[in-house]
């Protein structure tokens, strides 16, 4: 994975551009990296039987998100907004080396394992990238919001 | 509607835990069903990956042992005699990802090895805090949470 910062920038970034609810759009980037619940089981020595994998796969991250929605009045804006984050990460996710395997879009209909080895993912270059990246966004957002007040008061 | 919401609810739940139970089930059958998009070949039956922290490593012997970061989380000896270092050599404590081939004494030879330095693999989880912070901001920014409806509503315009 690379980290949770990188997906929530990039989050930010895409919502910003798409004008999809920006806040919703970062949560669902960072909603496939719920099956780093397992870390807690790896700590405690437990076995976590694989179950949360399916997490991290589209069906099962959009199914999280599905049930995120249920809990706004516009449901259809809010998944389409959760969806949108969780493509961002699946898309940033798909790029990282590993020495075999990768993710599996499919499942559960296949379960094999698709990735582009390009991006290690303790690859600290691509953060600074990204954070430079939003910074550009904002500034561009927010000098073209000046210049809109300004025009509104001449 | 409220009923609506409901039954879609322990719809999706249901699908999620039916998914997880599903995976749990079949993984050791389907572990290296995989494809490459470059590599395009599939791995044969004696093939075994192993994620994990190494513990030692003696470079005369060309072994290391690495505790497995997958259940259930033993120590694993491997020859890594035909792995050739380029730019880093590995120490204990680095974390590693290994393809293997295990032979019919369980002996395991690396045959590709991945090696993150411990700063390094650390730094992903100290870089992923902010995170947190900045995406609760950025949510409770926009949304409220109302008892009463269950629902999240707007407050604020977009953040």
């Amino acid at each position: 994975m690379p980290d949770w910062l990188t997906h929530t920038l990039i989050g930010w970034i895409s919502g910003k551009i798409t004008k999809l609810d920006i806040s919703l759009v970062v949560i669902g980037a960072l909603i496939p990296d719920l099956v780093k619940i397992n870390i807690v089981f790896v700590w405690l020595r437990i076995d976590h039987l694989f179950l949360f994998e399916p997490i991290h796969t589209p069906i099962g991250a959009i199914l999280i998100g599905g049930v995120i929605s249920l809990f706004f009045k516009d449901c259809k804006k809010a998944f389409i907004a959760l969806c949108f984050g969780i493509i961002t990460h699946f898309i940033l996710d798909f790029f990282l080396v590993h020495v075999t395997g990768g993710m599996k879009l499919f499942y559960p209909i296949s379960w094999k394992e698709w990735q582009i080895y390009i991006i290690r993912s303790d690859e600290y270059l691509i953060t600074v990238i990204t954070i430079f990246l939003t910074i550009l966004v904002f500034l561009y957002y927010y000098l073209k919001n000046k210049q809109k007040n300004i025009k509104k008061v001449i | 509607m409220k009923q609506k919401r409901k039954i879609l609810a322990i719809i999706l739940i249901s699908s999620i835990v039916l998914l997880m139970i599903y995976h749990s089930l079949e993984n050791s059958k389907k572990e290296f069903d995989i494809f490459y998009i470059f590599e395009n070949s599939k791995s044969p039956d004696n093939r075994t990956l192993i994620t994990g922290e190494i513990i030692e490593i003696n470079y005369t012997t060309k072994i290391i042992i690495v505790r497995s970061s997958d259940p259930p989380y033993s120590l694993k000896k491997i020859k890594i005699q035909n792995i050739k270092f380029i730019d880093y050599i590995p120490k204990k404590g680095d974390i590693t990802e290994i393809l293997g081939v295990e032979n019919e004494e369980k002996n395991i030879t690396a045959e590709k090895m991945l090696v993150f330095e411990r700063w390094k693999h650390d730094l992903i989880y100290i870089r992923s805090i902010p995170a947190i912070p900045i995406a609760l901001y950025l949510f409770f920014r926009t949304w409220h949470f109302n008892k009463k409806t269950y629902r999240f509503e707007r407050g604020k315009q977009d953040a």
